[in-house]
């Protein structure tokens, strides 16, 4: 074959380009060419519909498609699948600017890239030449649809051998290839092989992913980083210093490699995620928000859309919240909300989904403090949850946890009595130990509080022996506030004054000044405290201790 | 943002729409009777040359950015003809004499170099050449490519290294351009150049050798 008699005829061709112009324009070079058989998609999802229909032996894709996947998640997700064979080819189509951002990927590269604009007989240059190495790597490439890795690698060899100036091309494949068989100290030769000739930034990242697996890590981080600083756009450098970073316990370091890919290509879902997670984990709950609202947006309309990804950015979303009436707290809280709803819609079918998208409302409203609506929310997801037939142990113990946020003591304890009836897997034992604390806190604090009010209505009534009996058991329990205590004093110190000077009553009283500590200036209660301790102080002189 | 990023974002967006304007054009003249199409034809080889030229600008400013732009395997035979492509709309009277194998092999940013090449393409046309040969050699892992005309030569100030030269149509600017594509090619190991002389028989001669 040469160049001129070079011909597409009876060739199943995909394009892909969101620009009807685009497409017609690159449309009519292929039928130049003699094209037949060609398939146009307009974005991404249309895209891989037909590579999941079609066995296609050319996709020309255009990098950059507006909204949704762009051309490398295509890529990916067909090679992925394995619906695009080895020995098919895949065209990248990208902006001058964009090639930068193209050229790196060590997993799924495409064979070959035009950059924009280009005319036909540029077309037809690259095709042919793409044609030329495709033809040579047959063999291989067989191999690889066959799935005998290894016998690749072994090809790959010879075909070096033959044609040395293909070194580039087949030492980038088997390089994948030896990776892909956890062959490290072969993918490494293949890489430095490259580099011995030519400073291609794809093979020192290559090398550097060989440190990693070998254990070198210094080097790997070392190698990384002086790739990045001839070539700062080169994401996937940052993507593999981050998995590299994250696995060393840097989880802060990690994040900020993935901020900067992110920043330089925004438009992955799974990178979103992954540093939503990561940003979560690290309580970056700003980074965690923003990352998860772009995953969010990207996954609408994609393989990846998950009800999980609308429950993290509103975890996130809830750590940003507070009471106060600020224009920010008012807009980030609806827009927590909205992503509840449009979660709730999506997943209408799936009950579970639906009750932790309504436990969530409920807890949005709590980080903002609206109780009222937080507990219209949560008898919402009791609903939702009564309609589960069989809930899990994990729905059961978040609606406890829910009840218990939103005042309602009672209905936990019930809902932990039914557990324990029914039996509760180990793992979940621990959450359960801190919901029963948690209740028996709260007990705590009720019967104090009873007490407490029993106290004050003898105390008003001018019953000082029975006031201070109540006060005396209310101050018993530990959760006891600074006002009960203060209360209890008062009760004393008006004992002694008007009753008679029980020495014991007197140090009571100095016991509870020193738990109650210090009473700070703004504090509402300081004046009595102050008073009090003052009276405390007249009452132990005149009784000369 | 600030004004450079500013004018970045517009040299861009000028760039993508004068794209847009030469495809409709394109099919445009391919619908119109030919009495038509060679009356728009100036209009279309003049929006080609300013399209080139924001071309020229956008990735002037990501040179200077430190924009990346990476070397690949590339045929320095497909590079020259499509230099040429874009130089006859302009300048289709001048001969363009191509000695290269088409298997000869190298390594760079083939954007990149069909643009310096184009430019000096341009250059010698500007300056008068009728004819113009173009060559490529494969030297050891490097590369090198000669463009030499029948031109006036190279003004003593461009043989000095000013790059200004006093021809209309911004010659000095088109050879700084050249000279900065270039040197992005250079490795640690070995600098890439660009040699400009003259020939001993008259014309001017430029000489990129990649490493």
């Amino acid at each position: 074959m040469t160049e001129a008699s070079f011909n597409l005829q009876g060739q199943k061709i995909l394009i892909v380009d969101d620009l009807v112009e685009a497409r017609s324009a690159l449309k009519s070079m292929l039928t130049v060419l003699g094209a037949d058989d060609v398939y146009s998609a307009t974005d991404g999802r249309e895209a891989v519909e037909y590579i999941m229909e079609h066995d296609f032996d050319l996709v020309l894709s255009d990098y950059n498609l507006g909204k949704g996947k762009d051309g490398q998640q295509i890529l990916e997700e067909a090679r992925y699948t394995n619906r695009l064979r080895a020995t098919a080819s895949f065209v990248m189509i990208t902006g001058e600017n964009a090639v930068d951002r193209v050229m790196g990927a060590l997993e799924y590269d495409p064979d070959a890239y035009v950059t924009k604009p280009f005319t036909l007989s540029i077309l037809r240059e690259r095709l042919y030449r793409l044609s030329l190495l495709k033809t040579i790597l047959l063999p291989m490439n067989r191999a690889i649809d066959q799935g005998q890795i290894d016998w690749a690698i072994e090809i790959a060899d010879q075909i070096r051998v033959e044609h040395p100036r293909l070194l580039l091309p087949v030492s980038r494949l088997q390089g994948k290839l030896c990776l892909k068989q956890e062959r490290y100290e072969d993918a490494l030769e293949a890489y430095t092989r490259v580099l011995e000739s030519r400073p291609a930034s794809w093979a020192r990242l290559g090398q550097a992913v060989c440190f990693h697996f070998l254990g070198d890590t210094d080097q790997a981080v070392s190698l990384i980083r002086a790739t990045l600083l001839d070539h700062p756009l080169y994401v996937q450098c940052h993507d593999w210093l981050a998995k590299i970073l994250v696995g060393l316990g840097k989880g802060e370091e990690a994040q900020r490699e993935l901020e900067a890919a992110v920043k330089i290509s925004p438009r992955a879902v799974l990178r979103q995620l992954e540093l939503g997670q990561l940003a979560l984990t690290n309580e970056s709950y700003t980074v965690a928000q923003d990352a998860f609202e772009q995953a969010m947006r990207l996954a609408r309309y994609s393989c990846y859309k998950s009800s999980s990804t609308y429950q993290q950015f509103v975890e996130a979303a809830q750590h940003n919240l507070d009471a106060e009436q600020t224009k920010e707290n008012r807009l980030l809280c609806n827009k927590a909300l909205r992503a509840l709803d449009e979660m709730k819609q999506e997943f209408s079918g799936n009950m579970g989904v639906v009750f932790d998208a309504t436990i969530a409302e409920s807890r949005t409203y709590k980080a903002i403090e609206d109780d009222n609506k937080a507990r219209s929310s949560a008898d919402k997801a009791e609903g939702v949850l009564a309609r589960i037939k069989e809930p899990t142990g994990e729905q059961q113990l978040t609606m406890t946890e829910v009840y218990i946020d939103t005042g309602q003591s009672e209905k936990a304890v019930n809902m932990v009595q039914t557990m324990k009836d029914q039996g509760v897997a180990n793992k979940l034992l621990q959450r359960l130990g801190a919901i029963e604390e948690r209740l028996s806190n709260i007990n705590a604090r009720e019967k104090s509080a009873e007490l407490n009010e029993k106290g004050v209505s003898h105390y008003e009534r001018g019953e000082l022996k029975d006031a201070i009996a109540a006060f005396d058991q209310a101050t018993r329990f530990e959760e006891a506030g600074i006002s009960v205590l203060l209360n209890a004093i008062q009760a004393k110190v008006s004992y002694i004054e008007n009753e008679e000077l029980d020495v014991g009553q007197l140090k009571d009283c100095y016991r509870l000044l020193r738990r109650i500590g210090s009473v700070g200036h703004f504090d509402e209660r300081h004046d009595r405290y102050q008073r009090l301790k003052e009276t405390c102080e007249r009452l132990r002189r005149s009784a000369g201790l | 943002m600030n004004l450079k990023d500013l004018a970045g974002a517009i040299i861009h967006d000028l760039k993508n729409q004068l794209h847009s304007v030469l495809l409709e054009g394109e099919k445009a003249m391919r619908d119109m009777p030919e009495e038509y199409r060679d009356k728009l034809y100036p209009v279309f080889a003049r929006s080609r040359r300013v399209h080139q030229d924001a071309m020229q600008l956008v990735t002037l400013y990501r040179l200077q950015e430190r924009g990346n732009f990476p070397a690949d395997d590339a045929w320095p035979a497909d590079t020259v003809k499509h230099a040429i492509e874009c130089f006859q709309v302009h300048w289709p009277d001048v001969e363009v004499r191509v000695e290269i194998d088409p298997d000869c092999q190298g390594y760079y940013n083939d954007s990149l170099m069909q643009m310096a090449l184009t430019n000096l393409l341009n250059n010698s046309a500007q300056a008068g050449a009728k004819t113009i040969s173009v060559s490529a050699q494969e030297q050891g892992p490097g590369l090198l490519v000669r463009v030499s005309d029948d031109g006036p030569g190279y003004p003593d100030d461009v043989l000095d290294g000013n790059g200004d030269s006093d021809k209309e149509g911004g010659t000095g600017m088109g050879l700084y351009f050249t000279e900065l594509i270039v040197a992005h090619h250079s490795t640690p190991a070995k600098p890439a150049t660009l040699d400009l002389q003259n020939a001993a028989g008259g014309g001017a001669e430029a000489i990129i050798t990649l490493p």
